[in-house]
């Protein structure tokens, strides 16, 4: 009995090995460095210094730390639910029985394969101009008598990218969600119909419920990837105005590329990871509750 | 009857309509780098936008060609999202069946640890993991990008949420019918799970076609580089050539969309389960 | 259990080998670039052999836009010709990324012998980290190599009493101003020693129009620089030094004219991405400050006449001073060959390069007369452009420090609310100084 456990054990492990692998030499080790070069000091030359704490320390006096987390946190709480909600909804209708869905699929994964400088010029340029786009002409017509300056101002420029994210990455999360509707068994439907149920009851009863798995996997990829949000930054506003629109991985990348601070950098990828993983066990303990695995 | 009928068609009207409306407002960045690879580069970011350019420079299409290696490019980019995407769907898919339908000690704790690393941003460890590969004397190697990329945790983390899906009573079924458990991964699992793979290989594919920092550090001769290396050439120092950058983009882009277009197929098959326990 | 351990041992022994690597001085070569030399060395051999005995040397030069950029390939062919038995090989990245590029190569030990950096903040970065060697020995030994003729901006290369750069290029600030526009509206052309009233004053004049068809008075551009280089021309700004208060009349005329609408939004500008040559070229503005290497960038598409003054400051010194950025070229600290580095150093800072600099409208860090003829040959230059090339004080944009780069980019970041009229001017300067003094230590 028991060589039979062991052996189904190996058997699991023999699975996982090939990626295993890979994934211990060429990431997990870089990132294990990573972590001790965060109780360092060190400038990518000279021998690291151990320092203990002080880089985690350093992080409650720093202001600009303390911006670009709540920045993060801002983005991350804009960004994932309306993404996720949009996302499903986009998938719903576009897994109906409608005339041309491969077309209007294709459509609307567009903003996500198309180039981000392209994406960010149509935002900011074409819709959002404060003087001459289409949504200040409209607020303006509706009687808004100071719209607001969008990208160019403190205030709205937040706001200004999460909008830019959500419809850039809205396109991709609909083909999970698709990929996720497909293994829903039509007989579910079928025998639901029979009894009945209507559209909404049938999304609530059968859908909602057999797609958890796939609602899991995108909520925490939205919001590991809203965490870590820095092209979006990067190529729109470049942290700015000031400092309105920087978040945790700007600054990572500005401390260790522009102040040279690699230890310091490392606490705060660190703290990142701390934040990431703890959301993701409470999302992986609701997921045990909530997940119906037939 | 009659009235039931004509609400459905109003219904589909306004559905048509907003659907329509919807497509305008994605095509909207996809319009814009057509328009602006068809320009000069100084009228690139005039404004108000130009649609229509006064003259359309066809030439750029052309001259993309010429300025940078743009075919040694396209075929380095092409060879290495296609090794990788295998790898990784591959080793993905094999992990993420034990990680979902296996049982193992430590199983949870080693896939917290795998989706928790995919948190840690790429600046924070690039340089460790650039010294280690020159280290190994895989810099400026095709084989060392392929190894740093081909092992992600993301392809496992989305082949695993597939998989959960997939009812045990099935596995169970096989197992007693005694077949081992790779034909059960390769007989059952890999064919009800064609729309994840779909997906996998469309987020590869895209991340990979599009990666650019990567390339950048790892590739140092001309004959290794890829694309997105390729597209910043347009931007020097002093200049910013946009209108050939967006020609070059709207050329790299074919690839992904006939690619995604292709898979749509594996989005329009429900799982087949018939005989399965209700 | 056992297995466990196990593994727990063989990821301490890896980590620790990554450690070894990177603390430890003493290294080994990186062997992949050097393989790679050798394959270059190789087939380089079977051209030469014939011709000479003499041993080929592969130098490995680090730069940006290498294959977009004519005068680099002029300046290496024209040095493999003077120097058969010296080869090199390029290796180059987009301008935008170069400086995280070479950061990250050199910490891999990249065995590159010449490193070109794009500026004065990311050699002092180079330096810091000891990724560069001095050149204080080639510099007093090499009786060819004549310091003087680099306006003494080799001394602005030193850190810590040792010098490590040769300046490539500069390239100092300029007016540029288009002559069609002037002529149109019938206004007299900018001059040397304008005041920044008077300035304001010309740039209402020029301004006119509406919608697509306006003309704007002058452009200033989105870069902090745009503004900080007006009184550092005049020797009045430290970017590095605790007061910041000789920037205060200059943005306060900058944001009347934004808010008269005589210079585009600076909001707008920097959201869209706006470069700064499409509205010159597209007859927008009728003024524009920019570096000298806007010259190149006018004679090749410029379909118009334009001249150029010196900048405006509130005193109105005229045309006696200088700011620019510096392009140094150092050796790196792992070059195999540091003597053909400085060898290859020596001729594209000499005269010989800044000749082929010039003639490409580029500006050489030496200066001489050759030189200034070749600029005013330049077709569609304006005839007396020499005279705002070689001025006898010439202040480098930022001196060399340490940390540099953090500073500069908390300048931009003060500078972008500022503009924005997020923070009022004094407010704004008031946190440039407080936030620029706790990096600058």
């Amino acid at each position: 009995m028991k060589n039979r456990q062991r052996k189904r054990e190996l058997t699991a492990i023999a699975f996982i090995l090939p990626n295993f692998l890979g994934f211990i030499c060429l990431t997990l080790l870089p990132v294990c460095f990573s972590f001790v070069l965060s109780f360092c000091e060190w400038n990518s030359s000279n021998p690291m210094k151990f320092v203990g704490i002080d880089n985690y320390v350093g992080m409650i006096n720093d202001e600009t730390f303390r911006i670009s987390m709540k920045n993060t946190i801002i983005y991350v709480l804009g960004t994932v639910p309306t993404t996720l909600f949009l996302s499903l909804g986009l998938a719903l209708l576009l897994n109906c029985k409608i005339k041309g869905r491969v077309f209007f699929r294709s459509i609307a994964f567009f903003p996500y394969v198309a180039s981000l400088v392209a994406v960010a010029v149509v935002w900011n340029n074409a819709l959002f101009h404060p003087d001459m786009g289409p949504v200040n002409s409209l607020l303006s017509a509706l009687g808004v008598t100071d719209p607001p300056r969008w990208a160019a101002s403190t205030t709205w420029a937040l706001p200004t990218v999460i909008g830019l994210a959500i419809w850039k990455s809205m396109g991709y999360y609909m083909v999970v969600y698709l990929a996720g509707l497909q293994s829903v068994p039509q007989e579910l439907y079928e025998a639901a119909r029979i009894d009945g149920a209507g559209a909404w009851k049938r999304f609530v009863n059968i859908t909602w419920p057999m797609i958890t798995p796939t609602t899991f996997f995108v909520s925490i990829m939205l919001t590991i990837g809203a965490f870590k949000v820095f092209d979006t930054i990067y190529i729109t506003t470049q942290g700015g105005p000031g400092r309105a629109t920087n978040v945790l991985v700007y600054y990572i990348y500005k401390s260790a590329f522009v102040s040279f601070k690699f230890g310091y950098a490392s606490a705060v990828a660190v703290v990142l990871f701390l934040i990431v993983l703890l959301i993701t066990i409470f999302q992986f303990r609701t997921e045990k509750k909530f997940v119906s695995y037939l | 009857m009659n009235k039931k009928k004509t609400l459905r068609v109003i219904g589909r009207i306004f559905l048509y309509g907003a659907l329509l409306t919807g497509a305008v407002i994605f095509l909207i960045p996809f319009a814009w780098m057509i328009s602006a690879s068809l320009k000069e580069s100084k009228d690139v970011f005039t404004y108000p936008i130009v649609w229509i350019p006064h003259t359309l420079v066809f030439e750029n299409y052309r001259v993309i060609w010429e300025k940078i290696k743009l075919l040694t490019y396209f075929w380095n980019t092409a060879k290495l999202t296609v090794i990788i995407t295998l790898i990784q769907i591959f080793t993905s898919s094999l992990a993420a069946y034990s990680f979902a339908k296996l049982q193992f000690k430590g199983r949870d704790i080693l896939f917290l640890l795998y989706v928790g690393t995919i948190a840690i941003p790429w600046q924070a460890y690039m340089i460790p993991q650039y010294i280690m590969m020159g280290k190994l004397n895989l810099v400026n190697t095709h084989t060392g990008y392929i190894l740093m990329q081909a092992f992600s945790a993301y392809g496992v983390f989305m082949m695993r949420q597939f998989y959960m899906g997939v009812p045990n009573e099935l596995l169970e079924a096989a197992r007693i019918d005694g077949m081992n458990e790779f034909k059960i991964y390769a007989k059952i699992m890999l064919p009800l799970s064609k729309s994840a793979i779909a997906t996998l290989c469309i987020t590869t594919f895209v991340f990979i076609w599009n990666d650019f920092m990567g390339p950048l550090i790892y590739f140092s001769t001309d004959a290794k580089k890829t694309l997105q290396i390729g597209l910043r050439f347009f931007i020097t120092e002093n200049s910013a050539d946009y209108n050939l950058i967006m020609a070059a983009s709207v050329v790299s882009l074919i690839p992904v969309l006939i690619l995604f277009v292709a898979l749509q197929k594996q989005f329009v098959e429900g799982i087949a389960t018939s005989g399965l326990k209700g | 259990m056992k297995r466990k351990v196990f593994s727990y041992l063989l990821i301490a022994a890896m980590v620790s080998s990554l450690f070894a690597g990177c603390g430890s001085k003493a290294d080994t070569p990186d062997t992949s670039a050097a393989s790679e030399e050798t394959q270059v060395e190789e087939v380089k051999e079977e051209e030469t052999a014939t011709e000479d005995s003499v041993e080929d040397v592969t130098i490995r030069v680090s730069l940006w836009d290498y294959s977009s950029t004519q005068y680099y390939k002029d300046q290496i062919a024209a040095f493999e010709k003077a120097y058969p038995h010296i080869k090199v090989d390029v290796a180059e990245a987009p301008a935008g990324d170069y400086e995280d590029m070479i950061i990250t190569k050199m910490a891999g030990r990249e065995n590159y012998d010449v490193v070109f950096t794009k500026g004065l903040p990311s050699l002092s970065a180079l330096i810091s980290m000891n990724y560069v060697q001095p050149l204080d020995d080639y510099i007093a030994n090499d009786a060819d190599f004549d310091k003087s003729a680099y306006s003494n901006l080799t001394d602005q290369m030193q850190m810590n009493g040792k010098t490590y750069g040769v300046p490539y290029r500069k390239d100092n600030i300029l007016l540029y101003y288009n002559k069609d526009l002037f002529d149109a509206a019938g206004v007299d052309y900018p001059q040397d020693g304008m005041t920044m009233d008077d300035y304001y004053e010309l740039a209402k004049k020029m301004t006119s129009g509406s919608g697509n068809e306006k003309i704007y008075g002058a452009h200033l551009h989105t870069w902090a620089s745009c503004v900080f280089l007006f009184p550092r021309r005049v020797g009045q700004f430290d970017p590095w030094g605790t007061d910041k208060s000789a920037l205060k009349p200059y943005y306060e005329t900058f944001l009347k004219m934004q808010d008269e609408g005589l210079i585009m939004d600076y909001g707008t500008l920097k959201a869209s991405n706006t470069h700064y040559s499409g509205v010159f070229y597209n007859k927008q503005v009728a003024m524009m400050e920019m570096g000298t290497w806007f010259i190149n960038m006018l004679v090749e598409n410029a379909d118009f006449n334009w001249g150029v003054c010196s900048v405006p400051n509130v005193d109105g010194v005229g045309n006696t001073c200088a700011v620019g950025g510096v392009t140094p070229v150092m050796i790196g600290a792992y070059a195999e060959h540091p003597d053909e580095a400085w060898e290859f150093i020596k001729f594209v800072t000499g005269e010989e390069g800044a000749k082929i600099l010039a003639s490409n409208g580029i500006l050489p860090g030496y200066s001489c007369d050759a030189v200034d003829e070749i600029f005013d040959a330049l077709p569609g230059a304006p005839e007396n452009l020499s005279d705002y090339l070689s001025a006898d004080t010439f202040y480098v944009d930022t001196p060399l420090n340490p940390n540099g780069k953090e500073a500069d980019s908390i300048i931009s970041e003060e500078h972008d609310l500022i503009m924005t009229k997020s923070i009022s001017v004094d407010d704004g300067l008031k946190e440039m100084e407080e936030r620029v003094n706790a990096v600058i230590e």
